[in-house]
């Protein structure tokens, strides 16, 4: 078996590469799909330390399954104002994010 | 080939295709690609799923991830090719901002990663059938399985009026 601390070592790689990711890209779009890799490299971690943990309650899978919820939901909203920001100001780029500037 | 080594060839394999992916879902400048490798990874995130032994949470990954977001996401990226985005080159303006937020946040988590492999297990213990994750939902986590119907249903709600053409 593939010990738990591998799954939670690639998990923290993974969440961090995107994290980088996320701050540096400059299009919307780009930093959504981040966010996503973020999110289930984060349920990756509950999987692997639920299942490590043996927990009968199953609380890490019941973990991930909302995080999951939640970045599908996130993803939803997140592409919808995108879509919306881009109608109005025919733009992704975060540059021109700049509205509630003084 | 043992059950051992299989399966620390599938972890291999996996996990090269995910960072991997990652990394190319930054750095393409042609999003369509983004979105193929972002589909890439999120699949071999389900194929690591499935060998924790969370078959129905690898299947939703499938089903949820690699398919609806990432067609969603392509969608949203043919509607805005139009959009002009400028590419800065790594290491530039911000960027390091960003690499010290990164070392910020991977020294605690690496601290933690030490001091969890000690102290885990070595040997996975029980692994959990969909019907015990069912059983849990419904149960002991009915209170948020049901509020995040809520949210899925706000969401849903939320896209659709941001998204619709304003007549």
């Amino acid at each position: 078996m593939v010990p738990p601390i591998a799954f939670l070592v690639l998990g923290a790689v993974v969440f961090l590469l995107a994290m980088v990711g996320f701050l540096t890209r400059r299009s919307l779009v780009q930093a959504l799909m981040c966010l996503e890799l973020m999110t289930s490299a984060v349920g990756l971690t509950f999987l692997a330390l639920g299942r490590a943990l043996g927990d009968k309650t199953m609380t890490g899978m019941v973990f991930a399954t909302f995080c999951m919820v939640v970045s599908a939901a996130e993803i939803g909203m997140g592409l919808a104002l995108v879509l919306l920001y881009f109608r109005k100001h025919g733009s992704t780029s975060t540059d021109d994010l700049d509205l509630m500037k003084g | 080939m043992g059950a051992e080594a299989t399966s620390w060839f599938l972890f291999t394999l996996m996990a090269v295709v995910i960072v991997g992916c990652s990394i190319a879902v930054m750095l393409s400048r042609n999003f369509v690609h983004s979105a193929v490798f972002l589909a890439g990874a999120l699949l071999s995130f389900a194929g690591l799923y499935a060998l924790l032994d969370a078959t129905f949470l690898a299947l939703l990954q499938l089903f949820i991830y690699a398919g609806a977001v990432t067609v969603v996401v392509v969608f949203v990226v043919m509607l805005t090719s139009t959009s002009v985005v400028t590419f800065d080159n790594l290491l530039q303006r911000q960027t390091w901002l960003a690499l010290v937020v990164g070392v910020a946040f991977a020294v605690p988590l690496i601290d933690s990663l030490g001091t969890l492999s000690r102290g885990l297990p070595v040997a996975a213990a029980s692994p959990g059938s969909t019907e015990e994750l069912a059983r849990a939902l419904l149960t002991t986590h009915v209170a948020p399985f049901e509020i995040s119907s809520a949210i899925l249903l706000a969401a849903l709600v939320g896209a659709i009026y941001l998204a619709r053409e304003a007549s």
